[in-house]
């Protein structure tokens, strides 16, 4: 055993095991007779065809130069010209201005977890990006003295990241160059993979952790035969971390998780079943991985949520979302150490919010319903943001209170009229069908200056309340039941359409009573009353962290389509079938994935289909193959089946999914889809050089391997432009940079 | 067999027989046969019980009675259920002499004495009383002991909801009953494995794949049944693999046996049916409004009624009607009004007159095709038709404004281009030009030809200066729009949404009488047109299946999956309008909470068996472990097809769609109990005192669950055949859960 066997990494996982020593004795003698050559087989020499092993070797220095190009290239292609366009690009809107939000401390709401979202703005900050700028819109022109390019450096190095670290997943998969080299090209020369790594945006920082906790994965399992040394406890802490960090990224991290706790429950599974192995050790590597994957996880997500809401601690756009309790928190926020009155008194004016999670403030405005929804009267919606039109005067029924009555407070049983200060007119509710929940009523405002009718009288029913209770601001729920009706208001789960500008509807409910009819009063403004402090409403972080998830739940529920959004279906994301469109205008980025590679993949996993069931009727029919063959194979099969495994697990979720969808979300998907493709191109051409005679196999072979080499730069060569962007006529045109490349019509460049 | 006798005279008392049959050995077929015929008898006369009452529409059969009438009546409608159940139900209708003219209104209405209300509630009946007899055999079939399959009849006569759910014109029942049929026909061909290529080795094969295929066109749901035995199968052959002793030869007959008799005949069957469906309905009726010209035109009375005598190709100077070809029915359609200066959020627009697809027939609904070249509006002699590649000029007839695009962007989509009506505005900043010439493209000109013809041409029309194609966004426009549906134009040509067709015609006549006009072309035929029945299916079949459920996601009754297997959500059927008496679905709840209990012990059991398994621990002898998991691969796998799918769809769902699957939690139910029964008689097999003991303790424990089930079954099923009177105290009483919601005032 000489230095040969330093050369390649860590003992992988092979599955030749016992026999990899005799193996290594063999290529070392041949290694050093094709000295030149190191990378073919050499098998010419040996004249024993099937005793050579079926890897091609390579040596210590051509692996790292290897690696050492790949990584060079992979930087050349992400840096290259990621100052342009100098305009926010699609999401950068968003992922921008939510990094700018923790350079504020400002609070915002968002559905996904913070991780993202604070490395981009802790990027920001540390290539001096200050937070002034307001990310509006897409297309909006930076301004000079905004450095946006840190963030998106930043990013692309992450996107970087993802060639080494699929180079690197294959390698200790297969411990083959090739396929490991094919699964860097796959990466690096896809054009989608390449645009979604060099803007502001998540993906990047979400594929980096996904593929970062798979190739922790791999490695930790690589070191099965040494279980509980240091590497192997190493790997698997920095597996746990890993996946903490994808789940904290976008919840889409989970899928992650699945895959690596399926491959944890097989390889436990594995353990149970060798019976050499005690009681005791089972139950210690039980907890180890209990521990590292399950607890330490928990723990790291809890710490970023922590440090999530401690810097956010002023107030912000996102405080209307949450509960009166948590917006007390937040330092600048009117309930922050405010102190206002605590009762509410005819004459108040008050906000009204729903007490559901969520639940937004009761609200009025100069619009009313369109025709043909119930009564053409003022609409009244929920609505989650702080406005003027969210302010409401408690009224007698039938007497117009007024801020200069003498004091009197409203109590558990009373009837009132909740008139709207901005238009003068009554909440009213009457028998009509609600626009959207149609067994409901329908809720509007009605009359002028605060005379109304009898249905504007509604109940106030404090929650559990005793008849003279007094109904407090914050602490007590209460219902508003309409007397004519016997309903009670409610705010539902669903958007209004364009005319109720996409609030949430408002109804009353002659139904069961559940905690969507409850609200409570936020805000009261009184100056006859006395002022209390606010702090000691104030939730501890068990009860924050409690009510983020909630709300994020809704949030993540409620983004269905929209009617003017481009959605796009699962089905059409590894056909490539339509882009995404980036920057339009004069200068045009479409997120499309790399064609040929895309078809490739396709084409490669029909492939594996049929040769896996070739192969296994082959050896159901008793056909004999030397066991080399054997082996090699099923290393090779059980590598594309753990890969494939995490391209469904990745990509077959989405199809049940009824939220709003788009291309983006393919990518995961698509670097397992690309690895997988390269160990099966390996196993193919392999397969190739088998079927020929010894002579001209190795040619075969480096040709085969050539042509699809240079098919996968030529494609790149061809749609590259896609991702730096193109000016100019549409490629239907002759003098268009992409002429003739509009293979499919749905493609829009 | 003398407790069989016994079974039949009292039908009340029979709880505490089922459990009786102790006989662990096989009996011969007769005895097997006697003991299903008696379940089948009894079930049937408890699912028949007064089944004609109420006689009011109860629940969906406002819909299948409906679409029975249809079937009687010819007339085409469309409904996203397949076929076969509502045909049967429209068989029995058409034997009995039901002429399909009662009106189906809503819930409640009284039928009238036309409908064979009996007969045709008789058939979900007699369905839901096979299921009986079908899932003792199916027991037999697993080789489990007499009793359990006694025992699981027994609890599925005894459920709630299979009992209503079998009482009126719903699909379930029938499903069931093919379903079972199926896994019958599985396992009896597994038991043929020897005695390959037999007749009753191919008739097995046939009954698996012809069920498939039957509880398959009775609901979408019943794929899933099929898929499991398909996965079984599959399993099966991939082991038969091993045998070398089979010549490669003999496994090709193997294989294609199987794919022709499972795969192919069922694919048949589905097609066959609908070729039934479309050789029945051949008359238009309300529905026709969903499909597309070319479809309603062949129909008897459909749009030929409305086109009749108009001329066949479009001529400059036509006047027409433009539809959109796909989804949902609208036509190109301009009125008097302006897009407003402004949209929502400051973008201004051309504010020319306004262009839309609207969903109803409308006098603004008309356009001049016109010569770009000529002024005359008038039809030349002989008309000058229009041709692919011809430009145009569309004209709105009310207003006498062109069809017009330019680069501004659209109102909703402002990635599109606007379309409008020109309107020649001279603005400070100087004058648009129009930009109103359009290039006829006509799609399918290899099977219609080269002339623009109504109906059956589908059109795009280009827009010249852009290159851009007419569409609809699918957007609707705001209130300023009327909410009528957004039209733009689009760079990608080749979209559905850009498909068109003429619909109505005439030629513009200078003073001519109407006849001389219909004179002036190939008038198109009276006659339906023809249209292949690959066509039609192709067409009905993606939007059956393409459709999304539009429904309420909010619905009083509707429930989620997880609400299911406790027994959380009713649904309430009918009620009389003095809420006197109603008609719930709802599960015996001590069977459901048993059953699912039942579910989570197997699956907890198997795992316990997998870990010692895995340490080489063999707590089962190995012939009562095989039959232990063929329970878990067959019953426990069929619950789990028919339910865990339906937590991966965004729709509104009823109690009754786990009645699939809680078919299967029974059969478990029964095969744990049996499993428990057997473990007890292994453990104990060397201490014949205990033996006994446990064995008998076990048995009465059985017998007094037994008795609790019948009681609930009883206690509940005045609310499921609406024929007792109820008070609201009555009705509190029966309020097992909190979340139950019974109709207390209307």
């Amino acid at each position: 055993m000489s230095e040969k066997t330093d050369i390649k990494p860590p003992k992988g996982k092979r599955q030749k095991g016992n026999r990899g020593e005799e193996d290594n004795v063999e290529t070392d003698t041949q290694a050093s007779s094709t000295e030149s050559k190191t990378t073919t087989l050499g098998q010419h020499e040996r004249g024993l065809f099937w005793k050579t092993p079926l890897d091609l070797e390579v040596n210590k220095a051509k692996w790292w130069m290897v690696f050492g190009s790949l990584v060079v290239a992979a930087f050349v292609t992400r840096l290259h010209k990621i100052e342009l366009p100098r305009h926010i690009c699609w999401d950068e809107t968003h992922f921008g201005k939510m990094g700018s939000y923790y350079i504020n401390r400002t609070f915002f709401f968002d559905v996904h977890p913070p991780l993202g979202k604070m490395l981009i703005g802790l990027s920001g900050k540390l290539t001096g990006y200050n937070g002034e700028f307001s990310f509006e819109k897409p297309g909006m022109t930076y301004p000079p003295d905004i450095n946006y390019v840190g963030m998106r450096i930043f990013c692309a190095l992450l996107g970087v990241s993802l060639i080494p670290l699929g180079f690197g997943i294959v390698w200790e998969l297969t411990h083959s160059i090739i396929a490991s080299i094919i699964a860097g090209l796959f990466i690096l020369f896809d054009t989608g993979t390449l645009i979604l790594s060099r803007y502001i945006l998540l993906d990047p920082i979400m594929m980096f952790f996904i593929l970062a906790s798979t190739y922790c994965y791999v490695k930790f399992y690589s070191y099965n035969a040494s279980s509980f040394s240091p590497q192997w406890w190493l790997w698997l802490t920095l597996t746990g971390t890993s996946l903490a960090c994808a789940i904290s990224v976008k919840f889409v991290g989970l899928f992650v998780i699945l895959l690596v706790g399926f491959s944890t429950i097989k390889e436990l599974w594995d353990l149970l079943g060798n019976k050499e192995n005690s009681i005791v050790l089972l139950v210690k590597h039980f907890l180890a991985r209990a521990v590292c994957l399950i607890i330490l996880p928990i723990i790291l997500y809890i710490i970023l949520f922590g440090i999530h809401l401690k810097i956010l601690n002023e107030t912000g756009t996102g405080d209307g979302f949450y509960s009166s309790a948590f917006q007390s928190t937040l330092k600048g926020n009117k309930l922050h150490g405010a102190s206002m009155p605590e009762d509410v008194a005819y004459g108040s004016t008050i906000t009204v919010k729903n007490s559901q999670t969520g639940g937004a403030y009761l609200h009025s405005h100069f619009h009313l319903y369109p025709e043909g929804i119930g009564a053409k009267q003022q609409q009244v919606t929920a609505y989650s943001h702080k406005d003027d039109n969210n302010l409401w005067i408690v009224m007698k029924e039938n007497v117009n209170s007024k801020i200069e009555d003498p004091v009197e407070y409203v109590r558990h049983g009373d009837v009132v009229r909740l008139m709207h200060v901005a238009t003068t007119r009554n909440l009213h509710s009457h028998k009509e069908k609600a626009p959207l929940t149609q067994r409901h009523h329908q809720v509007t405002c009605y009359g002028m200056n605060g005379t109304g009718d009898y249905h504007d009288n509604f109940q106030v029913e404090i929650v559990g309340g005793v008849p003279g209770e007094v109904v407090k601001a914050v602490k007590k729920k209460f219902t508003l039941r309409h007397l004519g009706q016997n309903c009670a208001v409610t705010q539902t789960e669903r958007k209004l359409p364009k005319w109720g500008w996409d609030q949430m509807e408002v109804t009353c409910n002659p139904h069961a009573i559940d905690v969507k009819s409850y609200w409570n009063v936020e805000e009261v403004r009184d100056s006859r009353l006395p002022s209390v402090s606010f702090a000691n409403h104030a939730p501890n972080f068990i009860q924050k962290f409690i009510e983020s998830h909630i709300v994020m739940g809704k949030g993540n529920r409620g983004l269905k389509p929209k009617e003017d959004e481009a959605t796009s279906q699962p089905w059409q994301w590894p056909l490539d079938w339509s882009g995404q469109s980036f920057s339009g205008g004069k200068f045009r980025v479409l997120l499309l994935g790399n064609p040929i590679l895309f078809w490739g993949n396709l084409i490669l996993m029909a492939v594996f289909i049929m040769l896996f069931i070739y192969d296994g009727v082959k050896s159901k029919r008793g056909t004999t193959q030397p066991q080399e063959i054997r082996d090699y194979r099923s290393s090779r099969f059980s590598a594309c089946m753990w890969l494939i495994g995490g391209w469904g697990l990745h990509y077959i979720p989405f199809w049940t999914m009824g939220r709003v969808l788009y291309f983006h979300h393919y990518f995961p998907a698509y670097l397992f889809n690309a690895m997988f493709s390269a160990v099966v191109i390996e196993y193919g051409l392999t397969c190739i050089r088998l079927c020929f005679s010894k002579h001209i196999a190795m040619n075969v072979y480096h040709t085969a391997l050539g042509v699809i080499l240079a098919g996968i730069f030529y494609s790149f060569y061809l749609f590259s432009p896609l991702a730096y962007g193109t000016s100019g006529p549409t490629a239907l045109d002759v003098n268009a940079t992409m002429y003739g490349l509009k293979w499919l019509d749905t493609w829009d460049f | 067999m003398e407790k069989k006798t016994e079974k039949l005279s009292s039908e009340d008392s029979k709880c505490q027989k089922e459990k009786g049959l102790q006989s662990t050995h096989s009996k011969t077929v007769l005895a097997h046969g006697c003991v299903q015929t008696t379940l089948f008898a009894i079930t049937l006369v408890l699912r028949e019980r007064e089944i004609e009452k109420p006689n009011e529409i109860v629940f969906d059969e406002l819909f299948f009675g409906k679409y029975a009438g249809f079937y009687i009546k010819n007339t085409f409608f469309y409904d996203l259920n397949p076929p076969l159940g509502k045909m049967l139900f429209a068989l029995v209708g058409y034997l009995c002499g039901y002429t399909g003219d009662f009106v189906y209104e809503n819930i409640g209405k009284e039928y009238d004495a036309n409908v064979p209300v009996w007969q045709m509630r008789l058939i979900p009946a007699i369905c839901g009383s096979l299921v009986v007899p079908l899932a003792y055999q199916v027991f037999i079939e697993m080789g489990l002991r007499q009793g359990t399959a006694v025992l699981a009849s027994f609890i599925i006569i005894c459920d709630n909801s299979l009992h209503t759910q079998s009482r009126f014109m719903l699909m379930e029942s029938m499903m069931q009953m093919f379903n079972l049929l199926s896994l019958i026909g599985y396992l009896k061909f597994r038991k043929l494995k020897n005695r390959p290529f037999s007749p009753a080795w191919f008739t097995c094969l046939a009954v698996m794949g012809l069920s498939w295929g039957c509880s398959l066109s009775i609901k979408y749901g019943g794929f899933f049944t099929g898929l499991l035995i398909l996965v079984l199968v599959v399993r099966d052959f991939w082991e038969l693999l091993d045998d070398k002793t089979i010549p490669d030869f003999t496994m090709w007959l193997h294989f294609l046996s199987r794919l022709v008799m499972v795969v192919v005949l069922p694919v048949l069957f589905y097609v066959g049916l609908f070729y039934i469906h479309f050789a029945l309905l051949t008359k238009s009726g309300v529905y026709d409004g969903n499909m597309s010209s070319k479809f309603q035109a062949s129909l008897e009375g459909g749009l030929a009624a409305i086109t009749r005598g108009q001329p066949q190709h479009i001529a400059y100077g036509s006047q027409i009607t433009i539809r959109h070809s796909y989804g949902k029915p609208c036509w190109l359609h301009s009125h008097a009004f302006n897009y407003p200066k402004y949209y929502e959020g400051k973008r201004g627009s051309s504010q020319q007159q306004q262009v839309t697809c609207y969903n109803f027939k409308d006098p603004n609904n008309w356009w001049v095709v016109k010569h770009p070249d000529k002024d005359d509006l008038n039809v030349d002699e002989p008309p000058v038709h229009v041709k692919h590649g011809d430009i145009v000029q569309l004209l709105h007839g009310k207003t006498g404004r062109y069809l017009n695009s330019h680069d501004v962007g659209a109102p909703v989509s402002n990635h599109h281009q606007e379309v409008s009506c020109y309107i020649d505005f001279n603005f400070t900043n100087g004058r648009v030009p129009p930009q109103n010439w359009w290039k006829v493209d006509i799609i399918n000109r290899d099977s219609e030809g080269d002339t623009w013809k109504i109906i059956t041409s589908q059109v795009r029309f280009i827009h010249l200066n852009t290159s851009q194609v007419l569409k609809t966004s699918g957007k609707i426009l705001p209130e300023w729009g009327f909410s009528q549906n957004e039209v733009v134009t689009d760079t990608n040509i080749g979209q559905e949404t850009a498909m068109w067709n003429a619909e109505e015609h005439r030629y513009t006549k200078s003073g001519e009488t109407a006849e001389k006009a219909s004179n002036k072309g190939n008038l198109i035929p009276t006659q339906p047109t023809q249209l292949s029945f690959w066509e039609k299916f192709k067409e009905l079949q993606v939007k059956m299946l393409y459709t999304r459920h539009d429904a309420d996601l909010d619905h009083r009754y509707g429930s989620t999956p997880l609400d299911w297997p406790l027994m959380y959500k009713n649904v309430a059927y009918w009620a009389a309008s003095n809420v006197k008496r109603q008609i719930h679905l709802l599960g015996n709840p001590l069977l459901y909470c048993t059953g699912t209990l039942a579910l989570l012990t197997y699956c907890a059991v198997l795992l316990f068996y997998l870990l010692r398994r895995q340490r080489d621990i063999r707590d089962l002898p190995e012939a009562m472990w095989q039959q232990f998991v063929l329970v878990g691969e067959l019953l426990l796998g069929g619950f789990l097809v028919n339910f865990v799918p339906y937590f991966m769809q965004d729709r509104t769902m009823f109690l009754h769609h786990y009645l699939p699957g809680v078919l299967f939690k029974f059969m478990v139910l029964a095969a744990v109990i049996d499993h428990v029964y057997s473990v007890l008689n292994y453990i104990t097999q060397h201490n014949r005192l205990a033996n006994q003991v446990s064995k008998f303790t076990f048995v009465a424990a059985v017998l007094v669950w037994c008795s609790a089930v019948y009681h609930q079954f009883d206690k509940y099923r005045v609310l499921n055949q609406g024929t007792t009177i109820l008070t609201p105290d009555h009705l509190q009483k029966l309020q097992w859960r909190e979340s139950w919601d019974f109709v207390y005032s209307l």
